[in-house]
């Protein structure tokens, strides 16, 4: 191009929340395609769309010119551009500081605060709409204060944008710049990069003013013009001040700092004295391998610890290993349980410094992976921390580094589906029911569009045009960042004050801050971040730990586990995993048979293979085939035998589909990897599929057939975001293999350590205490006389391993910790047992198990109503300590039922729930004057713990009274009558005693769920059997004696919905009966017929085929073909009306359930960042 | 519930529980109050003939405004709306309420905007009852009604009473509107009707573009001559006429509202002209220019 060149140097990106209407890169895009000489961003007080401008950039090969646009408090507003590193560090340290000393979100920046920060800086007023004399002035005034620091001399910026006297305005501030000697420059009417989006900006607008667009009045844009123009476009509209585009080029020509400058400099305090940094690791290597290996080192790990450090030497990482180091010390010496994750697994290095605990003998390790001199890519180590006491590590980071050098990374909110269809709903003015009913469709549409979604919800779309445009414009805005957040854990510290390095802005939290730029930008600039993440199952493990050695078991470390344990793989191999860490969903549980691990690699496969990454390239299927020998391994090529012979010729591993890129298509290291960076952050379309073109005739050039080219391309779109490395992987198999060998061996620790550490994994506590309950543990239920906060171990010789489970008051809905506590602490004060050994009568219903006798499925049926009085209420006080228990050993027991409890005397119950009207027992009165005196103690509890009434009912509703010999009702009754506790001493109130009438079994098991969110009495389907029986319903014992092919119509409680992103928009239920779990596969245009019952119900029955897999435990599903909502039968149960008991089965839901917990589209591919989704 | 003792009761629920109980079973009286209250202001007259005639329902209604209107000057309020009940002998009962804009308690006013609606009663066989009743009202600052000395001092002081009746007078048969202006960047939307006794606010900026004070209703078509692609006009031309452009501003680009016009609808690019012979107008080219070069100019004001 001939043209003397232009560039747009003040765009407003969408960084400049709800105010900007495009992405950074579409800016970009857009300059490069207009042919501009650069391109310039600049939003308003922030930095945070730079390193997405400037990655863009790169890859159109267009030069980037960072910059802000700074906002004064009084409205002045200029955008500057730094010159060099120095200017840089100038204006970011300005922002932090009015970002510091303004509320998060905002910032204030002083006229004197901004005139000191100038030096370097390339500078231009903005002017307002309007230019007037007070502009004229200021612009002076600021021309003459900033002449001697800024580069260049200040610029009076002007745009043209079709207003009615644009071409008198050009004229009136040439005027005005003139007068101060400030040259004018065409910049800063941009804020989006194409016309077409001012719908969006004007939908932004109102989203920001919190209005209508019909309400929006003049701050809707009056026309389309504040977009990228072509330089011949903007020459004609500055005709007759050409100067004004000329004066671009000065300024990019001096704006030569780019974000490439920003070097990384790693802090000094980690080095031993008078060491470098170098010198400071080979010493503590040294001593990390005496330590581990005291009768020396194997020789192949002695060499492959010193290569590692030659290599670190090369590039000069060492400093970055002593952060880390630093950090796990820390954990260590304080007794934190932690574990590096990600590919830090493949250094023996890490290994010797405690820093991973995968042994390097225990896999292939490739350092080459983990850094490597060709890429030039920053080692990544992740280092995981017990989720309750990584605090203490963020703190002791803040101490050590001092806030100025230490700061968490941010992470980029975005609009996803459900949030964008709810603002721009709001926006355009649709009803709320509507914008809700949409916002609702967005779970499960897979890749359908908003419309087609809105269209199955019985709204038409194509028929209202506000409909249309709501959906349009959602769809637009989905992945617009909304605001900053703050990252779990990704630390970034510095040599210097980090102001200097990027804007830090305050976070939510009190007393964190942040920097403006997410783990992806960090990443992009080669800035170094330590990851401090915490991760519940280490907590759990921990937790664990403690419970074995106190209970006289060994005390455990993460290495000093048993290996290699065959009775713990034999348990996986039954996919009896619930509780296990990675593999305790329903797709692990379902791979487990068939994967059949031995040892520990099959771990590392198992953790790796359920991943949308290997599922969508359809790598299962072949591996599985292979491994069980049905198929012998093939190799497409020898060359691809080196990468592939590990995995049986199937590449599982993210590692392995890069090597394909590099070693089958041909490409290079660091195109391979800028392969992965597209998938993983900067998702174009585009991009994506030009390397898709690159990447299929590369392998065709190298011999390979179409077929596999394609599918391995798509197994790499996968691996983008969900692939798994080989060294996560195995970082994680540990942690798989320590915790289920806790499990095996001590169930009863590993049930009280996940309870404890809730909320955390795949399962509800429901679950998790009917499992430890299959497993032979007896659990005793929560009570006021022997549980702590924690659930806790009790001595039982009847209980598998010799230990109960009590349940703590935690799973006491609703009662605080602190409360919990002051309760414990007192109890000598009012307990009127505390001394005796109960342990003989202690009430320890247990469910039958399994295999029990079929009588169990009906306990009730036929026995009408029974009436049991209780002897004990009505012995007097001194036999109140164990009355259930002497009521039961009376009570006729059905023969099956173990333990010597029968739920049936306890409850006094009637036919099931609600099938009969409740009978009386006569004998209610009995009960007066035992209660008398468990009230008595009722009350001197609430008065000793300093209980409020709301406390007592809450620890009464969940059944915690009966050691006082007060049931629910009882306790629930006197808890009504407590009075907030007075100086004065309690006067005794005698009264005389009510009749309460008994609670059914099916209100007992209700009201468990809603004071405990789980029962130890009857399922609830064991009480609704008699009922299903009649409707000839199965149970989940015919459905796993069924052949494939039979049909079954099952009922069953719902404890998981998932749509997986790679199951084309299958649902997946897990639904629960008295017998166990069956897993339900709903497929999509099931889901869509059926999906009141999917979405809302609680309770199903499926109508369907059922699908058999034989392996170690034949793996079954039922096809649906046809699914009923009979949640009205819970109901039936028992009528509720308390309000926080209205819903006790959402509370039966497993945390893993994705449609209370929904979060995008596609279940896990909205959840977390790369591999951090994996619970 | 009722088995229960009540001592027990009281203390965990309150008395409200056992009042609730006594109530149910009929223990405790319970009054009933009616779901609409009878109106504060009214009157009525009940008739041992029924009347039938005109001048009967006039001269009744002559008595029973100064009644209510009496009752609301003591109470400090005035009158939005007032219904005549007329009840006729085979119990059917008809409505006539009239409104005003402003709260009143005008006698003689509310008789004038009655008489207009009074045909509408269709008696038969005869009222034997007449009520008045005041739907709503509002408070009415003291104002003297009337002043006794004579009507050259009062005018003055009636003029927005006045005003107000007329209006009240008028919109019970014509539709009576005003012009509000309204926040719109699109030159017709940026005034509205409302109801002639709506507040009308200025909303911010409004005002500051330059607009002729009247749109033509419909645009003129013009042609015109102006330099590609977007430079005023330099020649107009109606029918037979053209003027010469002496001076020109803009373009003034406006894009439709999108969220509520018709996705066809074109942009504008406006232009206020001062022709030769003085006359000052708003012309706007409609849409861009075509591939043959035309295009639609319209003459959309004058500016005064």
């Amino acid at each position: 191009m001939t043209a003397p060149g232009y560039a747009e140097l003040g765009a407003l990106s969408n960084f400049t929340f709800l105010e900007g209407a495009s992405h950074p890169h579409e800016l970009v895009e857009r300059a490069a395609a207009l042919g501009h000489a650069a391109i310039g961003i600049t939003d308003r007080n922030s930095f945070a769309g730079l390193v997405r401008g400037h990655v863009a950039a790169e890859q159109a090969k267009l030069r980037f010119v960072p910059g802000a646009r700074v906002r004064l408090p009084d409205g002045g507003e200029y955008l500057a551009w730094p010159t060099d590193r120095a200017a840089y560090g100038r204006l970011a340290r300005l922002l932090s500081k009015g970002r510091m000393e303004a509320p998060k979100g905002e910032c204030r920046i002083t006229r004197d605060d901004l005139i000191e920060h100038t030096d370097g800086l390339v500078m231009a007023l903005s002017p307002p709409e309007a230019p007037d004399a007070g502009f004229a002035a200021r612009l002076a005034r600021d021309a003459a204060a900033l002449r001697h620091r800024l580069a260049l001399p200040l610029f009076c910026a002007a745009d043209h944008r079709f207003r009615a006297n644009d071409r008198a305005r050009l004229d009136l501030l040439a005027a005005m710049a003139g007068a101060a000697g400030a040259p004018m420059l065409a910049a800063g009417g941009v804020r989006f990069h194409a016309p077409d989006r001012r719908r969006l900006a004007d939908v932004l607008a109102a989203i920001r003013l919190r209005t209508t667009v019909d309400a929006l009045g003049f701050a809707a844009a009056p026309n389309a013009e504040a977009h990228l123009k072509p330089e011949a476009e903007v020459r004609r509209l500055f005709a007759g001040h050409e100067g004004a585009v000329d004066a671009t080029m000065r300024v990019a020509e001096a704006c030569r700092f780019s974000m490439r400058d920003l070097s990384y400099e790693y802090p000094e305090e980690i080095l031993d004295e008078r060491l470098s940094p170098q010198e400071t690791l080979e010493r503590r290597a040294a001593e990390a391998m005496r330590r581990h290996w005291p009768d020396g080192t194997p020789p192949k790990v002695k060499e492959q610890i010193a290569h590692e450090l030659r290599l670190i030497e090369r590039l000069g990482y060492a400093p970055y290993f002593l952060t880390v180091h630093e950090i796990v010390r820390f954990a260590v010496s304080k007794g934190i349980l932690c574990q590096g994750r990600g590919s830090a697994a493949n250094s023996a290095l890490c290994y010797a410094l405690g820093i991973t605990s995968v042994a390097p003998d225990k896999h292939d390790l490739l350092f080459e992976r983990f850094i490597s001199a060709e890429r030039d890519e920053p080692p990544d180590i992740d280092v995981d921390f017990e989720h309750e006491r990584r605090e203490e590590v963020i703190q002791h980071i803040y101490g050590r580094y001092g806030r100025h050098r230490a700061a968490i990374a941010a992470t980029v909110i975005r609009y996803r589906d459900r949030s964008a269809i709810r603002e721009v709903g709001k926006a355009l003015g649709l009803s709320e029911d509507v914008t809700a009913g949409l916002a609702k469709a967005t779970w499960g549409i897979g890749r359908a569009t908003l419309a087609e979604a809105a269209a199955e919800r019985g709204l038409d779309p194509a028929r209202d045009g506000r409909l249309r445009m709501a959906c349009e414009l959602a769809e637009e805005l989905v992945g617009f960042p909304r605001h900053l957040s703050t990252h779990v854990g990704g630390f970034v510290i510095t040599r210097g004050p980090l102001t200097e390095l990027a804007v830090v802005t305050r976070a939510a939290m009190e007393g964190r801050h942040t920097i403006e730029w997410d783990k992806d930008d960090i990443e992009a600039l080669r800035i170094l971040k330590v990851d401090v993440l915490g991760l519940g199952m280490l907590t759990c493990v921990r937790r664990a730990f403690a419970l074995i050695e106190a209970h006289g078991g060994p005390a455990l470390t993460l290495p000093t586990v048993p290996q290699d344990d065959p009775e713990t793989y034999a348990m996986l191999r039954r996919a009896d995993s619930v509780g296990v860490f990675q593999v305790e969903s329903r797709a692990q549980m379902n791979m487990l048979p068939r994967l059949r691990p031995e040892k520990f690699y099959d771990l590392v496969i198992e953790v790796a293979i359920v991943r949308p990454g290997p599922i969508q390239g359809d790598m299962v299927h072949p591996y599985l085939r292979r491994k069980n020998g049905e198929e012998k391994p093939t190799y497409p090529s020898e060359a691809l035998k080196g990468v592939l012979e590990k995995t049986l010729g199937v590449p599982l591993f993210q590692e392995q589909a890069m090597q394909i890129a590099i070693v089958g298509a041909g490409f290079p290291p660091e195109r391979a990897d800028q392969l992965r960076r597209a998938m993983a952050t900067f998702r174009h379309v585009g991009t994506v599929q030009g390397f898709r073109e690159e990447f299929v005739a590369g392998m065709a050039r190298n011999g390979y057939a179409q077929e596999f080219a394609e599918r391995c391309f798509s197994q790499i779109e996968g691996f983008g975001t969900y692939g798994f490395p080989e060294s996560h992987a195995a970082s994680f198999a540990q942690l798989v293999y320590v915790s289920a060998w806790i499990k095996r061996h001590h169930p009863a620790a590993f049930a009280a350590a996940l309870l404890n550490s809730q909320p955390m994994g795949f399962y509800a506590p429901a679950q998790l205490v009917r499992d430890a309950q299959e497993h032979r543990v007896r659990v005793r239920p929560v009570d006021v006389l022997r549980s702590e906060w924690d659930c806790t171990l009790e001595p039982d010789a009847e209980s598998e391993g010799g230990l109960a489970l009590r349940l703590g008051l935690r799973m006491v809905q609703g009662l605080s910790k602190e409360t919990a506590e002051r309760l414990v602490g007192t109890r000598p004060a009012w307990s009127p047992s505390h001394a005796p050994d109960r342990a003989g009568s202690e009430w320890t219903p247990t469910r039958p198990p399994r295999p029990a006798a079929p009588e169990c499925a009906a306990p009730e049926r036929g026995d009408g109503p029974r009436v049991v009085a209780c002897p004990a209420r009505s012995a007097g006080p001194d036999r109140l300590a164990g009355p259930d228990g002497a009521d039961s050993a009376g009570a006729p027991a059905p023969p099956a039922r173990p333990a010597g409890f029968d739920p049936a005397a306890l409850d006094r119950p009637n036919d099931a729930g609600a099938s009969a009207p409740p009978a009386r027992p006569a004998a209610l009165n009995s009960v007066a004057p035992g209660r008398a005196g468990g009230a008595g103690a009722l009350e001197r509890l609430a008065r000793a713990a300093g209980l409020d009434r709301a406390a007592l009912e809450r620890l009464a509703g969940a059944d915690a009274f009966r050691g006082l010999g007060l049931d629910r009702r009882a306790a629930l009754w006197e808890a009504t009558a407590v009075e907030p506790p007075t100086a004065l001493p309690a006067a005794a109130v005698h009264e005389p005693a009510a009749s309460l009438p008994a609670a059914t079994a099916g209100e007992q098991t209700v009201l468990d769920y809603a004071g405990t969110a789980l029962t130890l009495r009857h399922h609830p389907l064991a009480l609704l059997r008699p009922r299903l029986d009649a409707e000839g319903l199965a149970d989940t014992r015919a459905l796993a004696a069924a052949r494939r092919g039979a049909r079954l119509r099952l009922p069953g409680l719902v404890l998981v919905r998932q749509r997986p992103g790679s199951a084309k928009g299958v649902v997946f239920f897990t639904v629960e009966d008295e017998w166990g779990t069956a897993n339900l596969v709903v497929y999509a245009d099931l889901v869509r017929r059926f999906r009141a019952a999917v979405v809302s119900a609680r309770l199903v029955v499926a109508e369907g085929r059922v699908e058999r897999t034989e392996a170690e435990v034949p793996i079954v599903h039922l096809i649906v073909q046809r699914l009923l909502d009979r949640s009205e039968l819970l109901s039936g149960l028992a009528a509720l009306d308390r309000p926080d008991a209205k819903e006790p089965w959402r509370r039966a839901l497993a945390r893993a359930d994705e449609v209370e917990k929904p979060d995008g589209r596609g279940g896990p591919r909205a959840r977390l960042p790369r591999s951090r989704d994996f619970r | 519930m009722l088995q229960q003792p009540r001592a027990p009761l009281a203390r965990r629920f309150g008395a409200a529980l056992t009042d609730t109980l006594d109530a149910a079973t009929g223990e405790r009286p319970r009054p009933l109050r009616p779901l609409r209250p009878p109106p504060d202001f009214a009157a009525a007259r009940d008739f041992l003939e029924p009347i039938v005639t005109r001048e009967a329902i006039d001269a009744t209604l002559d008595r029973l405004l100064p009644e209510v209107c009496a009752e609301l000057e003591k109470a400090g309020r005035g009158a939005r709306r007032l219904a005549l009940l007329a009840f006729r002998v085979d119990g059917n009962v008809q409505a006539v309420a009239v409104g005003t804009g402003l709260p009143s308690r005008d006698a003689a006013h509310f008789a004038r905007l009655f008489r207009e609606k009074l045909e509408r009663l269709s008696p038969g066989f005869g009222f034997e009852r007449l009520a008045l009743e005041a739907l709503a009202t509002e408070a009415v600052a003291a104002a003297q009604a009337a002043l006794p000395g004579g009507r050259r001092g009062g005018a003055r002081a009636e003029t927005p009473w006045a005003l107000a009746q007329l209006l009240d007078r008028l919109s019970q048969r014509l539709a009576v509107w005003r012009l509000a202006p309204r926040a719109s960047h699109w030159p017709e939307r940026a005034v509205a009707r409302v109801g002639a006794f709506d507040p009308v606010a200025l909303p911010h900026g409004w005002g500051a573009a330059r607009r002729p004070l009247r749109l033509l209703r419909r645009p003129l078509a013009l042609q015109a001559m102006a330099m590609l692609p977007d430079g005023p006009p330099v020649l107009l031309r109606m029918s037979q006429a053209s003027w010469r452009v002496l001076r020109a501003e803009g373009p003034e680009r406006l894009e439709p509202e999108w969220w509520r016009d018709r996705p066809d609808r074109r942009f504008r690019d406006y232009y206020r002209v001062e022709v030769a012979g003085g006359a000052r107008l708003w012309v706007c080219r409609s849409g861009p220019v075509l591939a043959d070069g035309t295009t639609g100019w319209w003459l959309h004001g004058r500016f005064e």
